[in-house]
C-alpha cells in the first residue's frame, strides 16, 4: 500500500467554510454540479501538485469563503492541511518528510499545510502572502524538493486526451518509457537502421515489448467485458535520438486517435495509472542491470523472482509473497529509485463511457492499483461499485460546503456487504439523495410518492427517494445516511399484537380489540432497540417513561414515523368513515380472482372495522392479488384521505429539513 | 568522480586491507593504527556510498568526536567531491543527537519531559548548581566525575561493566532533577535524551534509518557509553548499516566516560566483519616500534610510508633543574633542525599541563621561535569560526558569500520568519556590512567592534538558547584583543589563527591526537608526574595510550626530556623534589638498541 491522504481540514477556502473529514486510500467524491470537489481537488494541489506555478498558488480575495464579508480588510486566513499516512515503508518519504511528523491520537501522521495569510511588517504595511509548511513549524516550509517525493497528478474533467498523447513531451507513453527503462543509444540506432531500410514501423526491443505487455494486461483487465484489445506501439519517427519521443499507440491495429472516445480515455487512464505505479520491481532488467544487482543479493532473491528469456530477464508471473517482499526490500535499496509517490486524481472519469466500462475502470483498475487514488464523479455507476468506506459526500449546506465520509463507519462486515449490495443494485441512487424515506416494504415504495404530490410536494423534485429496506432492519441504512449526512426519515408499521393469555405467545395480524388484554407494538419495540444504538442515553431514558402514542411523538422528533398496524391497515383505518373507501372496494373487485360472495365480505369486513381480514382477502390465494399489485394500483388512484397521519407526517418532515438545507 | 578522488583512490588501492575496508559493504569496524590512512579510507568510503549504495533523497550520518574533527572532515570531503545533497549528516554526537533526533522528535513524546524550547544551560549556571549539591551533600567529586558517571547510567545492549563511583552518581541524580526543574538541558543529558528516544520509539529508529541507510563514525574509541547504546539499539533493531572506524589504543578520554572496551565489543558481538589496518604510512620503523613498546602491547604495526627505511632516532635528554631547563634544551635542538631545513611547523612540543604550555611559550618567545597554541583563551566556537571566516571573506581569501550568510541565516531564524524579502534584506544588510568593514582590516580588534555594533550580535546572541556560553566567550575574545598576539593581528591573521604557518606547535599530550610531525618533544617525563603519581589503575593503563598517541605522531624524531630535580607549589610554599624519569623512559631507554 502506498501512501495516501488520511485527512483533511479546510478553512474559508471557496466552497469551505470549515470542514474536516478523513479518506481512506481510495476515495470517490460525489455531490451536485458546483458542491466543491473540483476545489476540493484544487485544495489539494495548492498543496502538492508540482506543476501549479507559484503565481497558481497566490490566492486572491475571490479564493476565499463566499459567506466571509471583506475577508482581506478583516485579515481573515484560508488554511488547508492534509495528513499522509501509510508511509511507514516509503523510506523515501520517511527520510523527506519525517519533519512533518505529528501525533493524531496516538498515531504519527504526516502533516502539511497551506496558508494564506495577511502578514504585517514592521511599518504596518499588510499584505498577503502564503505559505506551505511541514507539521506544526511554520519555518519548515514544504517545498519543490518534497514535491518530488510525494504529489498530485489531477487528470481534468475536461481533458483533451488526444492531443496529450500525440504532444510528445506530455506524452504519458514517453514519460513511462523514460521512467522505467534505460534504453541503450545503440540498440536505438540498431533499429533506427532497421527502420530506414525495411520503412518498417516495427519497434522490437525487448524494453518496449515489456511495457507492451503491462499496457495490455491493465488495459484488458478494464475492457475485458467486451472484446480483447491488441494495444501495440509504433513510432512515426526513425531518427534514433527521437524514436522513442515518438511513440505512437495502435489499438488493434488502429491508430488510437481515430478509435473512440471512450476507449481512448481508458487508454490514457490505463497508462496514468501504469505511471504512477510503484515500479520498485521492475518487470524487465538488461544483463548488466540485473548482474550488477546479483553482487550483494546473498539470499538468492533474484534468480527466484526473475527468468531469462532472449538474453533479458524478466519478472516472473506467480511470485510467493514471501519472495515478492523480499524483492522488494533488496529492490527498494539497491535499485535506483524512481520518481516520487504520486496521488492520482481523476476528475469525472466516466466521460465518454459505457456504463459497463465505468464500473469495470473501477472495479478492476482503481480498486486493484496500489496507489492512493481520488474519483470525483457524477455516475452512479460508478459510486455503486466503489466500496462504501471510500465514499466523500460533499453537501451544501448554508454554513457552505460539508464533506461527509464514511472512512471510519462503525458496521459489522455483512452489514457493510448488505449495503453495498442494495447500493449496487439501485445504481447507487442514495447518493444523489438530498433526503432519504426509509421504508420496509413495495407498498410504501409505491405509495408514498402519490400521498407526497396530493400533499403538494415533488419528491423528485426535492430530490428526496424512497429507500426500501425490504425489511425492518434499518439501522446500517440510517447510520450509513447519518454518516454521509443526509437527512432521513423511517417509516414502519407498528404492527400491533396481544398476547394470548391461553398459551402466551403473540399473536400478529389483528385488529385491536377490548378482549386484548395484552398488547403491544412490535414497531415500537423495534424503534426502541434503534433508538438505543444511535441516541443519547437521556433520550432513551426519557422515551421508556412514555406510553404508546407518547412515544410515537417522541420518535418522531428524531425523524421515525410509526404506524398502528400495517400501511395497508392504517390506510383503510383512515378510510373508515369516508366516501373513499368505495375506491378501495373498486380496486379490490376489479383485481381479485374471487366472485361476488368475496366481494361482498370484503365490504363487509371492511364496514365492520376488521381491516385485518381484509388484508388477509388481498393476499389469499383465493383473490391472488398480493400486497405489491394493490398498492401499485391503488397508487393511481389515492387521494388524500387515504394518507394515515404517521406517513403525512413523515413526508413533511423530511421535506422541511430539505427545503430548509 | 573528481581527480582528487580517482587519486586517493589510486593510493588506498595498493593496499589489500585499506581496498577491502573500502569496498566491504557489511557492517563493518575497521581498527586503524596510527598512521594507518583511516581518514583517507572513511572520506572515499563515504563517497562511494553516496554514489554506488544510497539514492536520493537518503542521506548518511558521520559522526566524529570533535567539531574540529567534523569542519575538517567536511574540508576534506568537499576537495574531493562531496555532492550537496539533502540528509548529509556531518558532525559531533551532541549535534547529531539535537538535529536528527530531539529536535524532530521530542515534541511527538512529551512523555519523556524533555524541556521545549530546547534550552542549554550555561557553563556558569552549571558549575553553580553543582557546587551548591556539592557542599549540600558534603560530597567530595567534581563535574567530569558527575558527568562521566551521568553518561555511563545508560542502560542497553551493551555487556561491558564499568565500576562505579557512588558519591558521583548520586549526585548525578540530584544535578538532573535540578535540570529538569529549570527546563534546561545540558550536552550530557542532550545525548541521554536522544538515547532513551531511540532505544523505546520505534518510530524514531524507522525514521533516522530512512534517511541514514548507513551511519559512519570516526574515533568510536573516544565516544562513550550513550553512542555505543544507541548504534547498538539501531543496528539490532533496524536496517541501518554502519562502518566504524577507530582505535582502541588511542582511547584517552576516560574522564569524559570513554573506553576502549565499546569498540571491541561492537566489532566482536556485533559486526559481520572487523578490518584491522597495521601498515603505517607515517612514520619510520624504529619510531612504530617504540610506540608499541610504551603502549605495552605488540601490535605488529608494519612500516609501509616513504620513510620507512629512514634512520630514526629516540633521543633521552636528561636536565638538571625544572621544566624551563627541558625547554631550553628543546630550543637548541630546533635551532638545529631549522638549520638543517626543517621547517617550524613540523616540530611539535607536547607538554603535560598548561602550566608547562605557558613556560614553554615564554622560552620560544625570548628565543624569538615563532610557535602555534592550538589553545586561545578563548573556545573556538562555530561563531568564532564564522567570524575568522567573514575575515577571509573580507581580505578576499577563498570564502564563499553564501557560506557565510547562511549561518548567519541560520542564527537569525530564531528570531525571524522565513519570509521572501527578509531573507533578502538579511543578506543585503550582511553584504554591506561585510563590504564597508574592509576599511578596518588592518586591526582585527577595530573590525570585532564594527561588526558587533553593526549586526547587534550581542542582541542576537541573548535570544539563541542553544549557545548559553557564547556570550561569556565573546567577552574572552574581546579581551584577549587587549593582548599579545591578538591586539598586533590584523584582519589576516586572525582569519589564518587557527591553521600554524611555519611555527612551532605546542600542544598538550591529548591535543595531539590525530595530528602528525617529523619531530615530537615530549617534555615533563618524570616519573610521579606522567603517570600522575595518584591516579588509579585506569588512568594508569590511560597514560600508557596516551603515550603511545605521543609517540606515534613523529615521523622521524622523538626525543624525551625530564628534569632531575623540579620545583612545585605547595600549601607550605615551593618545595623542591627529586625526580626520576618515568616508566616510558625507561622502556625506551631499555629497548633503545634492539631492532
Amino acid at each position: 500500500m502506498q501512501p495516501y491522504i488520511k485527512k483533511i481540514q479546510i478553512k474559508n477556502f471557496r466552497n469551505f467554510k470549515n470542514c474536516e473529514f478523513e479518506l481512506k486510500q481510495k476515495a470517490v467524491l460525489i455531490g451536485e454540479n458546483g458542491v466543491g470537489k473540483s476545489n476540493l481537488l484544487r485544495a489539494l494541489q495548492l498543496i502538492l501538485d508540482p506543476s501549479l506555478s507559484e503565481e497558481d498558488r497566490f490566492l486572491d480575495e475571490g479564493d476565499f469563503y463566499e459567506g466571509l464579508v471583506e475577508p482581506i480588510k478583516n485579515g481573515e486566513e484560508i488554511i488547508i492541511s492534509i495528513y499522509i499516512d501509510g508511509y511507514n515503508q516509503a523510506k523515501n518519504i520517511l527520510c523527506q518528510l519525517s519533519d512533518a511528523t505529528v501525533n493524531v491520537n496516538g498515531r504519527k501522521l504526516l502533516k502539511i499545510t497551506y496558508k494564506y495569510f495577511q502578514d504585517i511588517s514592521t511599518n504596518g504595511i499588510a499584505r498577503y502572502r502564503y505559505i506551505v509548511f511541514k507539521g506544526d513549524d511554520e519555518n519548515n516550509l514544504f517545498t519543490y524538493e518534497d514535491r518530488k517525493h510525494l504529489n498530485i497528478k489531477v487528470i481534468k474533467a475536461i481533458r483533451d486526451v488526444e492531443n496529450e498523447m500525440k504532444n510528445s513531451k506530455s506524452s504519458p507513453l514517453t514519460k513511462l518509457v523514460k521512467h522505467r527503462y534505460i534504453i541503450q543509444k545503440e540498440d536505438l540506432e540498431k533499429i533506427s537502421t532497421a527502420l530506414k531500410k525495411s520503412g518498417a514501423d516495427i519497434l522490437d526491443l525487448p524494453e518496449i515489448n515489456d511495457l507492451q505487455r503491462e499496457i495490455n494486461n491493465l488495459f484488458n483487465d478494464i475492457v475485458s467485458y467486451s472484446e480483447n484489445f491488441d494495444v501495440t506501439l509504433r513510432t512515426v519517427d526513425i531518427d534514433a535520438s527521437r524514436i522513442l519521443y515518438a511513440l505512437k499507440p495502435l489499438i488493434n491495429s488502429r491508430d488510437s486517435y481515430n478509435t473512440s472516445l471512450g476507449i481512448n480515455n481508458i487508454f490514457y487512464i490505463t497508462l496514468m495509472l501504469l505511471l504512477i505505479q510503484d515500479c520498485v520491481i521492475k518487470t524487465f532488467l538488461s544483463i548488466d542491470e540485473y548482474d550488477n544487482l546479483c553482487k550483494e543479493d546473498t539470499n538468492g532473491t533474484l534468480p527466484k523472482c526473475y527468468k531469462k528469456e532472449k538474453n533479458k530477464y524478466y519478472l516472473k508471473n506467480s511470485i510467493s509473497k514471501i519472495n515478492r517482499q523480499q524483492l522488494y526490500e533488496y529492490m527498494y535499496e539497491h535499485n535506483n529509485q524512481p520518481n516520487g509517490i504520486t496521488i492520482l486524481a481523476i476528475e469525472e472519469p466516466e466521460a465518454h463511457l459505457h456504463p459497463i466500462y465505468q464500473r469495470l475502470l473501477y472495479k478492476y483498475s482503481v480498486a486493484e492499483s496500489e496507489a492512493s487514488v481520488l474519483i470525483t464523479t457524477h455516475s452512479t455507476h460508478l459510486s455503486s461499485v466503489a466500496p462504501l468506506s471510500t465514499i466523500v459526500h460533499l453537501l451544501c449546506t448554508s454554513n457552505g460546503t460539508q464533506v461527509h465520509t464514511t472512512a471510519n463507519i462503525q458496521l459489522g462486515k455483512d452489514e457493510i456487504i448488505d449495503l453495498e449490495r442494495y447500493i449496487d443494485i439501485k445504481r447507487g441512487e442514495i447518493y444523489l439523495a438530498k433526503g432519504i424515506i426509509f421504508v420496509e416494504g413495495i407498498g410504501e415504495e409505491y405509495l408514498i410518492p402519490q400521498f407526497a404530490s396530493l400533499l403538494n410536494k415533488d419528491l423528485d423534485k426535492m430530490g428526496i427517494i424512497i429507500c426500501n429496506v425490504n425489511s425492518t432492519n434499518f439501522e446500517p441504512f440510517k447510520i450509513f445516511a447519518d454518516e454521509l449526512g443526509i437527512p432521513n426519515a423511517i417509516l414502519t408499521d407498528g404492527d400491533y399484537y396481544y398476547t394470548d393469555s391461553s398459551n402466551n405467545e403473540r399473536v400478529f395480524g389483528t385488529v385491536s380489540s377490548d378482549e386484548h388484554k395484552n398488547f403491544g407494538y412490535n414497531g415500537n419495540e423495534r424503534m426502541l432497540q434503534l433508538c438505543a444504538v444511535l441516541f443519547s442515553d437521556e433520550y432513551n431514558q426519557e422515551l421508556k417513561k412514555l406510553d404508546y402514542s407518547e412515544q410515537d411523538a417522541k420518535f418522531e422528533e428524531r425523524g421515525i414515523f410509526v404506524g398502528a398496524y400495517t400501511l395497508e391497515i392504517d390506510i383503510f383505518a383512515a378510510l373508515s368513515s369516508t366516501a373513499d373507501k368505495e375506491i378501495i372496494f373498486k380496486i379490490f373487485n376489479k383485481l381479485t380472482a374471487g366472485k361476488t360472495t368475496q366481494k361482498s365480505n370484503f365490504k363487509k369486513n371492511f364496514e365492520a372495522g376488521k381491516y385485518d381480514k381484509c388484508l388477509n382477502q388481498i393476499t389469499s390465494s383465493h383473490s391472488n392479488i398480493g400486497k405489491g399489485r394493490f398498492s401499485q394500483r391503488l397508487a393511481a388512484n389515492c387521494t388524500a384521505k387515504m394518507i394515515p397521519d404517521y406517513i403525512k407526517n413523515a413526508i413533511e418532515y423530511i421535506s422541511d429539513i430539505v427545503c430548509e438545507g | 568522480m573528481k581527480q582528487e578522488f580517482n587519486i586517493k583512490l589510486a593510493q588506498i588501492e595498493k593496499d589489500e586491507k585499506q581496498l577491502e575496508a573500502y569496498r566491504t559493504n557489511d557492517n563493518t569496524v575497521v581498527l586503524a593504527g596510527p598512521g594507518s590512512g583511516k581518514t583517507t579510507i572513511l572520506t572515499l568510503k563515504i563517497m562511494r556510498l553516496l554514489s554506488e549504495m544510497i539514492n536520493e533523497p537518503r542521506g548518511i550520518a558521520c559522526v566524529t568526536y570533535s567539531r574540529e574533527a567534523a569542519r575538517e572532515f567536511k574540508e576534506r570531503l568537499i576537495k574531493i567531491g562531496l555532492p550537496n545533497r539533502k540528509n548529509i549528516f556531518l558532525g559531533t554526537v551532541h549535534s547529531f543527537c539535537l538535529a536528527e533526533v530531539i529536535f524532530p522528535y521530542s515534541k511527538l513524546y512529551p512523555q519523556y519531559n524533555i524541556p521545549s524550547p530546547i534550552k542549554l544551560i550555561s557553563n556558569k549556571e552549571k558549575t553553580s548548581i553543582f557546587d551548591r549539591l556539592k557542599t549540600e551533600k558534603g560530597a567530595n567529586t567534581d563535574i567530569l566525575k558527575m558527568d562521566r558517571e551521568r553518561t555511563r547510567k545508560i542502560e542497553g545492549l551493551s555487556k561491558i561493566s564499568t565500576p562505579i563511583d557512588n558519591i558521583a552518581s548520586e549526585l548525578g541524580i540530584s544535578y538532573e532533577n535540578e535540570l529538569e526543574k529549570l527546563g534546561l538541558i545540558d550536552y550530557i543529558s542532550i545525548v541521554k535524551y536522544a538515547t532513551m528516544l531511540i532505544q523505546n520509539e520505534e518510530y524514531v529508529r524507522i525514521c533516522l534509518e530512512a534517511k541514514f541507510p548507513w551511519i559512519i563514525i570516526d574515533e568510536y574509541q573516544d565516544l562513550g557509553k550513550p553512542l555505543h547504546e544507541m548504534v547498538l539499539s539501531l543496528i539490532t533493531t533496524t536496517k541501518m548499516k554502519y562502518f566504524v572506524v577507530g582505535d582502541p589504543d588511542q582511547s584517552i578520554y576516560d574522564f569524559q566516560g570513554a573506553s576502549p572496551e565499546y569498540l571491541l565489543e561492537l566489532g566482536k558481538d556485533f559486526s559481520i566483519h572487523t578490518i584491522i589496518l597495521t601498515n603505517n604510512y607515517r612514520s619510520a620503523e624504529k619510531i612504530i616500534k617504540a610506540s608499541e613498546i610504551v603502549l605495552g602491547e605488540k601490535r605488529n604495526y608494519i612500516a609501509k610510508g616513504p620513510l620507512k627505511d629512514y634512520t630514526a632516532k629516540i633521543e633521552f635528554v636528561s636536565c638538571e633543574c625544572e621544566i624551563s631547563e627541558q625547554v631550553t634544551e628543546v630550543v637548541k635542538r630546533i635551532h638545529v633542525d631549522y638549520q638543517k631545513g626543517m621547517p617550524y611547523h613540523e616540530m611539535a612540543i607536547l607538554c603535560g599541563n598548561k602550566y608547562q604550555i605557558s613556560d614553554v611559550c615564554k622560552c620560544l618567545q625570548e628565543n624569538s621561535i615563532d610557535f602555534y597554541v592550538s589553545k586561545h583563551p578563548f573556545e573556538i566556537s562555530d561563531m568564532i569560526k564564522w567570524f575568522q571566516k567573514c575575515a577571509g571573506w573580507v581580505t578576499e581569501q577563498s570564502v564563499s558569500f553564501d557560506e557565510i550568510y547562511s549561518f548567519w541565516c541560520r542564527i537569525n531564524n530564531n528570531v525571524e520568519l522565513l519570509i521572501d524579502e527578509k531573507i533578502m534584506m538579511l543578506k543585503r544588510q550582511l553584504y554591506k556590512v561585510m563590504t564597508e568593514s574592509a576599511k578596518h582590516q588592518k586591526s582585527i580588534k577595530a573590525w570585532i567592534l564594527y561588526i558587533f555594533e553593526e549586526l547587534a550580535i550581542d542582541q542576537l546572541l541573548e535570544e539563541i538558547d542553544l549557545l548559553p556560553d557564547e556570550n561569556d566567550n565573546i567577552i574572552i575574545l574581546k579581551n584577549s584583543l587587549e593582548i599579545l598576539p591578538y591586539k598586533e593581528y590584523s584582519l589576516l591573521d586572525f582569519y589564518n589563527m587557527t591553521t600554524p604557518n611555519n611555527q612551532v606547535i605546542v600542544s598538550t599530550r591529548h591535543g595531539s591526537k590525530g595530528l602528525e610531525f617529523d619531530v615530537i618533544y615530549m617534555i615533563g617525563m618524570e616519573e610521579g608526574n606522567f603517570p600522575y603519581y595518584r591516579c588509579s589503575e585506569s588512568e594508569e593503563k590511560e597514560s600508557c595510550r596516551i603515550c603511545f598517541v605521543c609517540v606515534s605522531r613523529a615521523r622521524k624524531k622523538c626525543v624525551l626530556l625530564y628534569s632531575k630535580h623540579i620545583t612545585i607549589n605547595t600549601k607550605n610554599g615551593p618545595w623542591t623534589k627529586d625526580c626520576k624519569p618515568n616508566r616510558f623512559w625507561k622502556m625506551l631507554y631499555q629497548g633503545r638498541d634492539c631492532k
